[in-house]
């Protein structure tokens, strides 16, 4: 048990096949009467904002739909839809979408609820002083974990720079797990969100910060992403399935906001900050380095994912000193059987990403500017060893080539 | 279609634990906008210098803080509308609980009346009728719990209560509000809390939530009994446990009643006995019951006994249907130390009154029937082979 730790998870969890049309009784019980729909133009387009608008219309009266938010939303976004909601006389917003919606969702609560409108305002942690109006997340992938997280990262337009806002009150009121809303999503895309979330789970398992109640959700979530995520890419129309991903996902998403995460993110971010990866993609390929990088410090922990990994008997069968390399091997063959099911779409190292036009997305050139950039992430500070630009360029070259650590590279601090 | 994903959930506690815990409450408070909060705790909660820690957390955030020490065992609606005075004529804005029990429950329905009226005590009895959000209130355990505290129940002056407004808005678990306590109050609330999460773990009820929370209640408690009847005193031990009550409570909070729970608390009422050791006493019948009829959950890759040096450095895994015997051997270890009963029959309580205890604990899930037969069991005290 670590010497002190805090843990707060307030936001209320509906799961179902038939969970969105809770929603209208939901936003009742907290006086709300008008609501405002924020989506994408993907989400919009497999028809999942119908969905959502069918199954609450007689429930609750829809102020506003819009189903515009680009993939990189940004602080202008965010001010025309706060005006809109003003205009509209709504008093709630269900975002409908992953990771860029919820952002831009919160964002806008902040304004709405603040009556501002400049969100530069409250940029930073602690800023806002009282609850927020109400907003319900609908997540559309297996995924972020957004939904149950009290941060936003929202462009800046005018310098590029994405804004961090943090505060307890940015926690959605309620997150509404349906299986209708990732029934359509793509294998690649699937596979790609599914072990973004395991990557949450494991990292706030085995990185620095953990604690009791982030452990028991993480252990929850890996059990039920890595029992579904293949069995969904090979059948999508698994509506049980789909369930349980969102769940694992959601449970992730509460156990790494409650303890942080650790190299997985700080390299997968730089990757993406450099090359423009999409996030899921990063994280798929640096799990298993992050766990060989750290075993000799956190090894026992990550031994103790064999079980709800690879199952009871697995690792049973295991001797607990082996544990460790088994859970890196069973992620490496994970990844395998998902650039195999997808037919090479789930990239399993850095050099075969491609981009949409088919392009190499990471040159080897980059690599000495991904290891720089990753340097300035914050979430190196809560991995188990240290890392300095050699050891995060050794790293990302073993990531790039698909070859394991040598772990006799690793300088241990 | 039958799914296991099929749920609603909500913890709106926050849960601070640890070294120091007792200073970051200012800092808590100030995040609600509340300033000057009352103190609600007993004498012998004051005695053991509880308040003195709790104050001392306070001397360097420059808010004034208010101290009602004289909540007796049996609080009453009087007591409460005496301490709503005192909160509104001296401007308070918010509550914390020293200590469990009676004195949580007490916080709870002051906090009912301050944030509306007195009256509202009557009309917010029952399930789900109390209007809320209720002004600030936090929770500090100091060890023995009814598995009430940190949940969304409480009961004064003959009236239940049951709201998720209840729950604390914090909760701070110090290792100096660990104040020692007779070895017997210390077995009776790790039972209270292993019942609570028996019956989530096992239980008819499905959630992945109650469950994640279930499976660490469980795993503190299994982890913490050697160090406990080894030394009853120790301070992080008893974190431990107080920190696995929470879990429990708030797993306990998003389910219908168990049945290990339900048949405790049940037949305490009928014989005047300590609901800790009576839920001691029924809950290796009632997790047989619930491997009977819903399974091992085999399924489950996450075992709470997994890895545990369980009885004198035992092997570590326990296949799911061992549940119940492990348990039952760990109830055995607490009782050989000093606590617990042997069975109900031995509590003592009389046969005569097994039927209406059945029917009390009776609930959609279970029905008297099923619930008479585990309490016969446990009331022999002999464990089917």
């Amino acid at each position: 048990m670590p010497g002190y730790y805090e843990f707060c998870c307030r936001v209320k969890i509906i799961s179902g096949h038939q969970a969105l049309e809770k929603i209208p009784g939901a936003l009742a019980a907290l006086h709300a009467k008008k609501a405002m729909i924020v989506a994408d133009k993907g989400v919009s387009a497999a028809g999942l904002v119908d969905i959502v608008v069918d199954a609450i219309k007689n429930g609750i009266e829809i102020g506003f739909v819009h189903d515009d938010v680009p993939q990189d939303s940004d602080l202008h976004m965010v001010s025309r839809l706060a005006a809109i909601y003003v205009e509209k006389g709504c008093d709630s917003i269900i975002a409908v979408g992953g990771g860029s919606v919820m952002d831009t969702a919160k964002g806008v609560n902040i304004l709405v609820s603040e009556k501002s409108g400049d969100l530069m305002q409250f940029y930073g942690a602690g800023i806002l002083k009282k609850a927020l109006r109400p907003l319900v997340a609908v997540p559309t992938t297996a995924g972020t974990g957004s939904e149950v997280t009290q941060v936003a990262v929202i462009k800046n337009p005018e310098d590029h720079r994405k804004v961090l806002f943090v505060s307890y009150f940015l926690m959605p009121d309620i997150a509404v797990l349906d299986s209708r809303m990732t029934l359509t999503l793509p294998p690649a895309i699937t596979a790609a969100t599914g072990m973004d979330a395991l990557t949450h789970a494991v990292e706030a398992y085995t990185c620095l910060a953990k604690n009791p109640i982030s452990d028991v959700h993480a252990l929850t979530a890996i059990g039920m992403l890595s029992g579904n995520l293949l069995r969904v890419v090979k059948n999508p129309g698994d509506r049980e399935g789909r369930l349980a991903l969102a769940n694992g996902a959601t449970l992730a998403g509460i156990a790494f906001s409650n303890s942080m995460v650790g190299m997985v993110h700080t390299l997968g971010h730089s990757v993406g900050a450099v090359c423009g990866v999409p996030h899921g993609v990063c994280m798929a390929i640096f799990l298993p380095y992050g766990l060989e990088y750290n075993m000799h410090k956190n090894g026992h922990f990550t031994g103790e994912l064999l079980a709800p990994l690879a199952g009871r008997e697995v690792s049973e069968k295991t001797p607990p000193d082996r544990r460790a390399s088994r859970v890196v091997d069973w992620i490496r063959q994970l990844n395998q059987d998902l650039f195999a099911e997808t037919k090479g779409r789930h990239a399993r190292f850095l050099k075969e990403i491609v981009d949409r036009e088919g392009r190499q997305a990471v040159p080897r050139e980059s690599l000495p500017a991904i290891a720089r950039t990753a340097l300035g992430d914050g979430s190196i500070f809560y991995n188990p060893e240290d890392l300095d630009f050699d050891d995060l360029l050794m790293v990302t070259e073993a990531a790039w080539e698909g070859k394991p650590l040598e772990l006799n590279r690793i300088k241990k601090g | 279609m039958d799914s296991q994903y099929q749920y609603g959930f909500t913890c709106p506690v926050k849960t601070n634990a640890g070294r120091k815990a007792l200073e970051h409450i200012p800092f808590e408070l100030k995040a609600f906008n509340a300033v000057k909060p009352l103190v609600i705790t007993s004498r012998v909660m004051a005695g053991l210098g509880l308040v003195d820690a709790v104050s001392n957390a306070f001397k360097d955030s420059g808010m004034t803080i208010g101290v009602y020490d004289g909540v007796p065992e049996n609080p009453d609606v009087k007591l409460i509308r005496e301490l709503s005075s005192i909160y509104r004529d001296k401007g308070f804005d918010s509550v914390i609980a020293l200590g469990g029990g009676f004195i949580a429950d007490t916080a709870k329905a002051l906090n009912i009346a301050v944030s509306g009226a007195p009256e509202d005590l009557a009309n917010a009895a029952g399930e789900d009728r109390v209007c809320g959000p209720l002004n600030p209130f936090f929770l500090a355990p100091a060890g023995p719990t009814d598995g009430r505290e940190a949940s969304r129940y409480a009961a004064l002056g003959g009236r239940e209560y049951a709201s998720r407004h209840l729950m604390p808005d914090l909760v701070v678990l110090d290792p100096r509000m660990m104040a020692a306590q007779p070895f017997a109050v210390t077995a009776a609330s790790m039972m209270v809390t292993l019942a609570q999460a028996a019956d989530a773990y096992w239980g008819a009820y499905r959630n992945p939530l109650t469950d994640a929370y279930a499976y660490g209640a469980l795993r503190m408690i299994l982890k913490n009994i050697p160090q406990i009847i080894h030394d009853p005193g120790d301070r992080q031990a008893r974190l431990a446990l107080a920190n696995a009550a929470c879990l429990a409570g708030y797993a306990f909070s998003n389910m219908p009643k168990g049945l290990a729970y339900g048949l405790g608390r049940a037949a305490a009422e009928a014989g005047n006995l300590s609901p800790g050791f009576c839920m001691g006493a029924v809950l290796p019948e009632s997790l047989s019951y619930y491997l009977r009829t819903y399974g091992a959950r085999i399924d489950q890759d996450l075992s709470p006994f997994y890895d545990l040096d369980i009885e004198d450095g035992g092997p570590g895994m326990h296949p799911g249907s061992a549940a119940a015997d492990v348990l039952k051997q760990q109830l055995d270890r607490i009782r050989r130390a000093g606590a617990g009963y042997p069975s109900l029959k031995e509590a003592p309580l009389p046969e005569s009154a097994l039927k209406e205890t059945a029917q009390k604990a009776a609930s959609n899930d279970y029905s008297e029937d099923a619930c008479l037969e585990v309490l016969k069991k446990a009331w022999n005290g002999a464990m089917e082979p």
